[in-house]
C-alpha cells in the first residue's frame, strides 16, 4: 500500500504532507502528556517488529500478496499517540533507505498507513474492549481490520482529489475489493501477536489509554 | 522486576530478528494489492522510479549480496535503523516540556 511517485497530483501530496506534520507534531505532544512513562526501547522494539513483519508479504490468492499495516498494533501495544510516531519511523525508512514508497508523497503514506488506521482502530479497539466485553486479543484483530478498510478508503480519497491516471471508478472500489483479504490478515495477525504478548507481559499488550 | 523487563526485550529483539533473517527473505514476491489493483487498472503507468532508487539498499537489496542473502541482511539494517529512529524520536518526546495533563 506505499504509494509510488506520480499517483497523485502536487497539490494532495503537499495538503498530506501538512497534515502528516501536523499530525505528528500533535501526537509528539499528546504522547508526552498521556504516556505513564515514556520507554524508548519498548517504542523501537514495538517499530522493529512493525518493519519486520511488513517486509513479510503472503500469498492472498490470485497472484496477489499482502502484508501487515502494524499501525493498530503499535497504538495497541504504545498507546496511539506513541504508536503514531513508531509507525511514522517506519514509513520514513521504509522510504529514504529502501526505495519503498516515493518522497515527495511520504505525507499521504503517513496519512493513509498511520493516521487513519489508528485514529480509526483505535477508538474502536478501546471501544470493543472496554464496552462490548469482546476479548482485548479479538477486539484488536476487529480494530485491524477496520483500520486496513479506513486506510485504503484513504487512499481512494486521495486518488478522487488529486488521482493522475485512470479514472477514478476503476480505481476505487478494486482497491477497497483488493484489500480485503489483506483486512482479514491484519486481524489474524494483530490479534496473534496481542495474544503473544499478553501471555508474555499482560501489562504491556492492554494500555489503557483512550483517544480523548 | 528490572530482569524480567530487560529479559521479555532481548526475547522480542530475537524475534524480531528472526522475522527478519528467516521468514522474510521467503516471504511471497507476488505484487501487493495495492500494486495489482494499480497493474490491472493502469494506474501503474503513472509510476515515477522513486529517487533513491538506484540506492545501496533500493528495494530490499545489500550491496555485493543477492537473493535470500541480500533482502536478510537489508531487514536487518532497516530493523537497526527503524529502531535507531523511534528510540530517538521516543528519547526527544520524554524531553518535551510536560505540560498540563
Amino acid at each position: 500500500m506505499h504509494l509510488p511517485e506520480g499517483v497523485l497530483a502536487g497539490h494532495t501530496e503537499i495538503g498530506t504532507a501538512l497534515v502528516a506534520v501536523g499530525a505528528l507534531g500533535y501526537a509528539a505532544q499528546r504522547a508526552r502528556r498521556t504516556a505513564r512513562s515514556i520507554d524508548p526501547p519498548r517504542v523501537a522494539l514495538a517499530a522493529g517488529a512493525v518493519f519486520a513483519l511488513q517486509m513479510c508479504n503472503v500469498p492472498v490468492g490470485g497472484g496477489t500478496s499482502g502484508h501487515l499495516l502494524g499501525a493498530l498494533l503499535a497504538a495497541v501495544l504504545l498507546g496511539p499517540w506513541m504508536g503514531i510516531i513508531a509507525t511514522s519511523a517506519v514509513v520514513g525508512v521504509q522510504a529514504a533507505l529502501f526505495a519503498d514508497g516515493g518522497i515527495a508523497v511520504m505525507g499521504s503514506n503517513i496519512v493513509n498507513m498511520v493516521l487513519v488506521p489508528i485514529l480509526i482502530g483505535y477508538p474502536l479497539y478501546v471501544w470493543m474492549r472496554d464496552r462490548t466485553g469482546v476479548l482485548t486479543t479479538a477486539s484488536s484483530g476487529l480494530a485491524a481490520a477496520a483500520s486496513v478498510i479506513g486506510a485504503v478508503l484513504a487512499f481512494d480519497l486521495e486518488y478522487v482529489i488529486g488521482g493522475i491516471g485512470p479514472k477514478a471508478s476503476s480505481v476505487v472500489g478494486p482497491m477497497l475489493v483488493g484489500h480485503l483479504p489483506v483486512a482479514v490478515g491484519e486481524a489474524v495477525i494483530t490479534a496473534g501477536v496481542v495474544a503473544l504478548v499478553a501471555l508474555v507481559r499482560p501489562a504491556r499488550a492492554t494500555s489503557p489509554e483512550a483517544i480523548r | 522486576m528490572t530482569r524480567l523487563r530487560v529479559r521479555g526485550g532481548w526475547l522480542a529483539l530475537i524475534v524480531v530478528g528472526l522475522i527478519v533473517t528467516v521468514i522474510a527473505p521467503f516471504a511471497s514476491s507476488a505484487p501487493d494489492a495495492w500494486n495489482r489493483v494499480a497493474s490491472d487498472s493502469g494506474l501503474a503507468d503513472s509510476v515515477r522510479g522513486h529517487r533513491f532508487a538506484g540506492s545501496f539498499f533500493a528495494d530490499y537489496g545489500f550491496p555485493g549480496l543477492s537473493g535470500a542473502a541480500a533482502t536478510a541482511a537489508a531487514g536487518c539494517v532497516g530493523v537497526v535503523a527503524v529502531m535507531a529512529l523511534a528510540w530517538l524520536s521516543a528519547v526527544a518526546i520524554g524531553r518535551l516540556p510536560q505540560g498540563k495533563s
